[in-house]
């Protein structure tokens, strides 16, 4: 395959309609992919993620926000600190 | 191989997002691959930050958030090692973060990242009062960790690191640990170690080096530790690897959310102890003063950082990609990996990473696992696997 992955599932759900969905049979990948699933469907051939009133934030590598759910309860990118929703609010659109 | 086009998109203009605060500018201990002290320039900075400096920024933030009209605005206290800043200092810069969030309305979400030692019960209440989240830097078991991350006598660190994660887990302090990987040793001993402290949520972090060094090959070491990943993860969610998920969510649909992967410009913003302002400070590795600006908090606003030379110029090497580079398939997965990786005296920015040939291999070994556990669900409930449609397609 030669080409961005992303592209890839982008092409295949604009044939397959509107309405269909990406999934995986693998809890962790679907994990990831449930963030992503609305923005991807959104997006149709380009699945930058939908712009949204507000900065976006890309954490610091070395940084500790990385959504430490594990034993806590949520995922890596549920809620801050219980309850916070402090994720990723926004994408950089290519324009 | 097709790509699109090999043009550098354009990204959007938008204000700072979050600061990285280094409110001390020295170390307590002696790690032999710390980029920091790459830079003889950070002994030139107060060894931490003052009072003044501490309220011209909050003022700062506050002024920022205002203007921008922020929802959130993190914070990142860092060093050297910021413990030395004191607990009392941080009790009073998060009690004032709390204030500014009271009267915006602004979330101001406070990590510090640590190497440990210093961690006591004091700590363990402050971070609990203020909900800190901590990283914790820890180099997965003992033999692996007191290679690099040692004291200024050369004995090892990780039996008080060990101590203090086990702490902050046991007070559920929110927690991730940050290695450093060494490709001498197996991903597994990582993978074990960390299970075996119950520490859930890491990084293994790519080691820092520029390309006119030659560090060791990595990809054997990623292309287990993604294995590690799904394996651990296949059923339920067990484990929380940042590079890997990082990987995996780049490849998916661009949307890394660090600036260690994927393409999107780096525009992080460092207030350092004096109250200059830099730009990414893992630059630093690149050499002497190469960060410094004349920028300052006191003179300017946070924003003002956006036009400041050496900080614009971070940016646009950030997304100005070398030509092997913009004609990858793995393109905008990858973003030309870590910045100061593609660092080199000849070309500065203008090269692949020196990790490139590791990149690639890890990303096309997660793709190809990926191909095979990503489906299409049409309306119809059908269900579709992606490498069965990409092979219907190519044929």
């Amino acid at each position: 395959m030669g080409i961005l992955m992303s592209k890839v599932i982008a092409s295949l759900l604009q044939m397959h309609g509107p309405d269909a969905t990406i999934q995986s049979d693998h809890q962790g990948i679907d994990a990831l992919l449930s963030d992503m699933r609305g923005q991807i469907s959104r997006s149709g051939d380009d699945l930058r993620p939908a712009d949204t009133i507000g900065a976006t934030q890309v954490y610091f590598r070395r940084g500790g926000f990385v959504r430490g759910g594990y034993g806590g309860g949520a995922f890596r990118r549920g809620a801050y600190g219980g309850g916070g929703g402090f994720r990723r609010a926004a994408g950089f659109r290519r324009v | 191989m097709l790509i699109d086009d090999l043009e550098t998109p354009s990204f959007p203009v938008q204000p700072i997002a979050q600061l990285l605060v280094k409110v001390a500018a020295r170390c307590n201990i002696d790690c032999s691959y710390c980029y920091w002290f790459r830079d003889a320039a950070v002994y030139a900075k107060p060894k931490l930050m003052s009072a003044d400096v501490r309220r011209q920024l909050l003022r700062r933030i506050e002024e920022h958030i205002a203007k921008y009209s922020l929802a959130e605005f993190p914070l990142t206290l860092h060093g050297g090692e910021p413990l030395l800043w004191g607990a009392e200092n941080f009790h009073r810069m998060a009690e004032a973060c709390e204030d500014i969030s009271a009267r915006t309305g602004c979330q101001i979400p406070i990590s510090v990242t640590t190497n440990g030692v210093l961690i006591d019960e004091s700590w363990v209440d402050c971070f609990k009062a203020h909900d800190v989240m901590v990283a914790i830097s820890l180099d997965g078991p003992a033999h692996i960790h007191d290679v690099h991350r040692r004291t200024f006598q050369g004995t090892g660190t990780h039996e008080a690191v060990e101590r203090a994660a086990r702490m902050l887990l046991s007070h559920d302090i929110p927690m991730t640990a940050l290695a450093v990987c060494n490709p001498a040793h197996q991903a597994k001993e990582y993978f074990d170690f960390f299970a075996s402290c119950g520490i859930r949520s890491y990084d293994i972090m790519i080691p820092d080096a520029t390309v006119d060094e030659d560090p060791p090959a990595i990809a054997a070491f990623y292309k287990d530790l993604f294995d590690l990943w799904l394996d651990a993860n296949r059923h339920e969610q067990t484990v929380g690897i940042r590079i890997v998920t990082d990987m995996v969510s780049a490849l998916l649909a661009n949307d890394s959310p660090t600036e260690g992967v994927g393409y999107s410009p780096v525009e992080l913003c460092t207030v350092m102890t004096d109250g200059s302002v830099e730009a990414h400070d893992v630059l630093r590795i690149a050499g002497d003063g190469v960060n410094q600006t004349t920028f300052n908090i006191f003179e300017h606003a946070i924003d003002d950082v956006r036009n400041e030379p050496r900080w614009k110029a971070a940016r646009e090497a950030s997304i100005n990609l070398c030509e092997t580079c913009r004609r990858c398939e793995f393109r905008d997965a990858c973003g030309g990996g870590y910045l100061p990786h593609r660092f080199s005296k000849e070309n500065g920015y203008d090269n692949p990473s020196v990790y490139c040939d590791d990149l690639y291999a890890t990303f096309e070994h997660i793709r190809s696992v990926l191909e095979s556990h990503v489906y299409i669900v049409s309306p119809d409930g059908e269900r579709r696997k992606v490498s069965d449609e990409l092979a219907r397609a190519a044929g």
